[in-house]
């Protein structure tokens, strides 16, 4: 039996990770249910943020002259952002002018052709090597982690302090601000009642004069900025890598398959039970070098058991019942 | 009628592949290096890339039955072609073994293995549609792909296994580029034959069926369940075949050889070539691994272009899915048809107007 | 005439909804019999049924006194039931040959074995079932157009091939889902030839339709459904002077000639 520290310490960290996998869920979500398409490229989007970070902020361009363009953080962080958008946009535009003539099979496999795309160009710019990421908040007293411990009744006199990175909040933060930000946006925007209108039904939509186009690539560049600001987020933590994108993206597309393709609160709430579920099976023994395969044996498993996900299961259960 | 589509079809898919094979001396001129070295050793290297192209052949003839004709994703193949190798590998040269088989009786136990990994795993999966199916495959390889890492005890861990013994049967040991041609390339024009007797039959219509319209299908008496799983099985067992070659040919596997990257690149393969078409399947083996050799050839001898794999990987991809869905050969196909203007006329006869007789 | 179908008490319900509604039933082997109703009155339900595309929630359907309503697509097709589809579900990556060669799938021999090596006469077989379905084409009229692609035919004709496969399964009962709809004034002609053609050759024939004037013509037996429920079975006379029948169609289609 681990001790509570350890489960603690494990829940944090699963939270933290969780909610990454949920902003990539929700980023899936989006675009699904306004094309029907999976974007095998939501990952990379992820990884353009925190290089796009590292890029403005700490990168010497390889030339002398541009040695460090060093931008404040926050700057950086909402140009990355930009940055994913723009690429989104590219990419949306390219899927649309394909859905009619393509098979299903075809689509996905565009949208790997890009992955594969922004994963070789992150190389080449960026090398293969992790780049170091700064810490939203660096100065005093955010330069070291919260320490508290718990309880000596519940854990015993040995028991060491859980510690909790400054940057895990700013994760845990940012995730809920993104998510309260997309529901005002879908319920309260012109825009975002728009983009909901597509998703429903995209003829009635156009019959409503609502420009589907547009939508669309919009909803692929809302998808990228959201991927970037989780990678800005994350990448102090996991640091930055080129090829940090594929593992991230398929972890948050299993998230968004448990929560129910199509399903926002679903793809948040799976994300954050896939993050906490990955860090508490390191904890049970020979299971811990197995931790990446976690995500992928729910997904297995969902798709067999419900296809359409966890709120597809309960239902059933409650019919039953 | 059907017969006059077939050769001409032919004869521009036997046009794309000559085009791809007369680029093949281009591989062995491109590189400075290989025409400094003696005639022998630059036929061996281009039997060595033949023997690879086989062996995908293989690998994109048996995913084209489950993708083109009976129009199932799968975006874990490589899952399969792992298993038969590492089978292979670990009943032949395995740490964790204490006796070891030859490797030509490890070879029929790797593909039985692996047709009832893919049985177990097909059975629940293919009731799934479209990409969800897609999703469920790409799961299962990604997590056999981790095993094969994780596990280092059985397959070695990351580095893999090495020693792997070479193919033998009575007397003959397979240790040469030449020999290793001859028993891949007619492997593989077996492969293909098989494959186009099965679609030319009672069995590949059902298959087309499903690919068609499933609901259909299956009101003409045809097992949607079981012939899903029996041609997800047939490629997996090809794909196991593969591997095993594989093993045997480099004699060292590793698992980066079997991960998500191949999976993708054998969809590319099939998807490129031309689904629903064998000799798509050819072209795209082809094609790809060229291109791949291409690159490496060309990341030696500019060191700039080194690592374009994924870029140029990435932007082909976009791009051929982008102009030509239907892949090179059908594409093509119809594209030449079209300007040819060899369409036959779809004759709409009128039928004459009839007494509607009353019973 | 013997009965070949029955349907007792048949219920389907879709979540909340009561799609069908303990509806009973009989079809006499080698008549034409027709389900009509208004609209959501659940016929294609009731088809998609018999044809096994879901079973009932409750009741039960059987075939020649045995019972098909657990059987899934393919065994009810074994059975010898086969159906059209109201959206014609051609096998558009197929000519036309080789859509009413995939009919003769219950009626030819070979497995992958014998597919694979050609042992065992599998091109004695591919030549054999090539030939049979070469005869429904030429029953429906389709022969000339036999190597083109299935869904480079006019609408109309594709409707003739739907018809032409499923005769190929050698069926007794032959469930035709809104064959007439969408179809011109002479198409729908040959459409009535070709029925009765079809009766003549000992198919039954179970057919579900909007268009009364056809109906009314050349059905043997009419059965009503409205809202799932059924009220009115009997010859088409009989059924068009129906007060419930009348009430049902008020506001939609008139009932056939009226004054009969």
């Amino acid at each position: 039996m681990e001790s509570l520290p350890d489960i603690l310490q494990n829940l944090v960290t699963g939270l933290a990770t969780g909610s990454i996998y949920a902003i990539v869920a929700v980023g899936f979500t989006i675009i699904f249910s306004s094309t029907q398409v999976v974007n095998f490229a939501q990952g990379e989007f992820v990884m353009l943020g925190a290089m796009g970070v590292y890029m403005l902020t700490t990168w010497n361009w390889r030339h002398p002259e541009f040695a460090g363009l060093h931008w404040p953080l926050p700057v950086a962080v909402l140009l990355a952002a930009m940055l994913a958008a723009v690429v989104g946009l590219l990419l949306g535009w390219v899927l649309m002018r394909s859905l009619k003539s393509a098979s299903a099979p075809a689509l996905i496999i565009i949208t790997i052709g890009a992955s594969m795309l922004l994963q070789g160009v992150a190389s080449q710019l960026w090398g293969k090597d992790a780049v170091p990421a700064r810490a939203f908040t660096t100065a005093m007293p955010f330069d070291a982690p919260i320490r508290f411990h718990l309880p000596r009744a519940l854990v015993g006199p040995d028991a060491y302090p859980v510690a909790i990175e400054w940057q895990q909040l700013w994760v845990v933060a940012l995730t809920l601000l993104m998510m309260l930000g997309l529901a005002l946006f879908f319920n309260r925007t012109l825009v975002g009642k728009a983009m909901r209108a597509v998703s429903a039904n995209r003829h009635g939509a156009q019959l409503m004069g609502i420009n589907v186009s547009h939508m669309v690539v919009g909803a692929f560049a809302l998808s990228a900025a959201l991927g970037a600001f989780a990678g800005a987020t994350i990448a102090p933590i996991t640091y930055g890598y080129y090829n940090m994108g594929t593992l991230i993206g398929l972890k948050g597309f299993a998230a968004a398959i448990v929560g129910g393709l199509g399903n926002f609160s679903g793809s948040v709430v799976a994300g954050l039970l896939l993050g906490i579920t990955e860090s508490l099976a390191v904890m049970i023994p020979g299971l811990s070098d197995y931790k990446d395969a976690v995500a992928f044996v729910i997904l297995l498993a969902m798709l067999v058991i419900s296809p359409n996900g966890l709120p597809a299961l309960l239902r059933r259960g409650k019919e039953a019942a | 009628m059907k017969r006059s589509a077939f050769f001409s079809s032919t004869l521009c898919w036997a046009l794309v592949g000559l085009v791809a094979i007369a680029v093949t001396p281009l591989l062995v001129h491109y590189d400075i290096e290989e025409l400094k070295k003696p005639l022998l050793e630059r036929q061996s290297y281009l039997l060595h890339v033949l023997s690879l192209i086989s062996i995908y052949t293989i690998l994109a003839v048996g995913l084209n039955l489950l993708m083109g004709y009976a129009g199932q994703v799968s975006l874990g193949h490589a899952a399969f072609y792992g298993l038969g190798a590492y089978t292979s590998a670990i009943l032949t040269a395995g740490p964790s073994l204490a006796q070891h088989l030859s490797p030509l009786l490890a070879l029929p136990i790797g593909i039985v293995l692996t047709a009832a990994v893919a049985l177990l795993i097909g059975m629940p999966c293919l009731r799934l549609r479209g990409h969800y199916l897609a999703m469920a495959t790409l799961g299962f390889g990604w997590i056999v792909y981790i095993v094969m890492r994780q596990w280092s005890n059985v397959t070695g861990g990351i580095s893999g296994l090495t020693d792997i013994p070479k193919l033998a049967v009575g007397g003959l040991v397979f240790d040469s580029d030449v020999k290793w041609f001859y028993l891949t390339v007619v492997s593989a024009v077996l492969t293909m034959v098989l494959s186009a007797n099965i679609i030319r039959s009672r069995v590949g219509r059902a298959l087309r069926a499903l690919h068609g319209s499933e609901n259909a299908a299956a009101t003409l008496g045809v097992n949607v369940a079981y012939y899903k799983v029996l041609v997800f099985v047939i490629a997996a067992a090809l794909a196991a075949f593969a591997g095993s070659l594989y093993a045997h040919k480099v004699n060292f596997i590793s698992p980066n050889s079997f991960g998500f990257l191949i999976s993708v690149e054998l969809v590319v393969m099939v998807v490129v070539g031309g689904m629903a078409s064998v000799w798509g399947a050819v072209v795209g083996a082809t094609t790809i691994t060229l291109l791949f050799e291409w690159l490496a050839d060309l990341g030696q001898e500019y060191p700039a272009f080194q690592d374009m794999n994924g870029v140029a990987y990435g932007l082909i991809l976009v791009v051929v899915m982008v102009f030509l869905p239907a892949g090179l050969t059908v594409g093509t196909r119809d594209l030449l048809l079209r300007w040819f203007r060899r369409r036959r006329p779809v004759p709409v006869p009128q039928p004459a107007p009839r007494e509607v007789t009353r019973v | 005439m013997s009965i070949l179908l029955e349907a007792g008490k048949v219920r389907k319900i879709f979540g909340g909804l009561v799609a069908v509604n303990g509806a009973s039933f009989t079809v006499r082997a080698e008549q034409i019999t027709a389900l009509i109703g208004p609209n959501g009155a659940g016929k294609t339900t009731m088809l998609n049924m018999i044809s096994g595309v879901f079973p009932p929630t409750d009741g039960w359907i059987h075939l020649s006194r045995k019972p098909i309503h657990h059987l899934p697509p393919h065994k009810i097709s074994a059975r010898g039931i086969a159906r059209t589809f109201q959206q014609v579900e051609l096998f558009a990556n197929m000519t036309v040959l080789e859509n009413v060669m995939v009919g003769r799938h219950l009626r030819s021999r070979g497995n992958l074995f014998t597919a694979a090596t050609r042992l065992g006469g599998a091109n004695r077989e591919e030549r054999r079932t090539a030939n049979d379905a070469m005869t429904y084409l030429e029953m429906v009229g389709l022969a000339e157009v036999a190597g083109e692609d299935a869904a480079d035919l006019p609408f109309g004709r594709q409707r003739l091939l739907e018809i032409a496969r499923a005769l190929a399964t050698e069926p007794y009962l032959l469930l035709l889902d809104e064959a007439a709809s969408a179809l011109s004034t002479r198409e729908k002609k040959d459409l009535v030839e070709l029925i009765f053609r079809i009766r003549q050759s000992g198919v039954t024939i179970f057919l579900v339709d909007h268009d009364m004037d056809l109906v009314m013509d050349i059905s043997d037996h009419v059965i009503v459904l409205d809202h799932g429920e059924k009220i009115a079975e009997g010859t088409p006379a009989v059924v068009q002077r129906d007060e419930r029948v009348i009430a049902a169609y008020l506001g939609e289609e008139p009932v056939g000639k009226s004054g009969e």
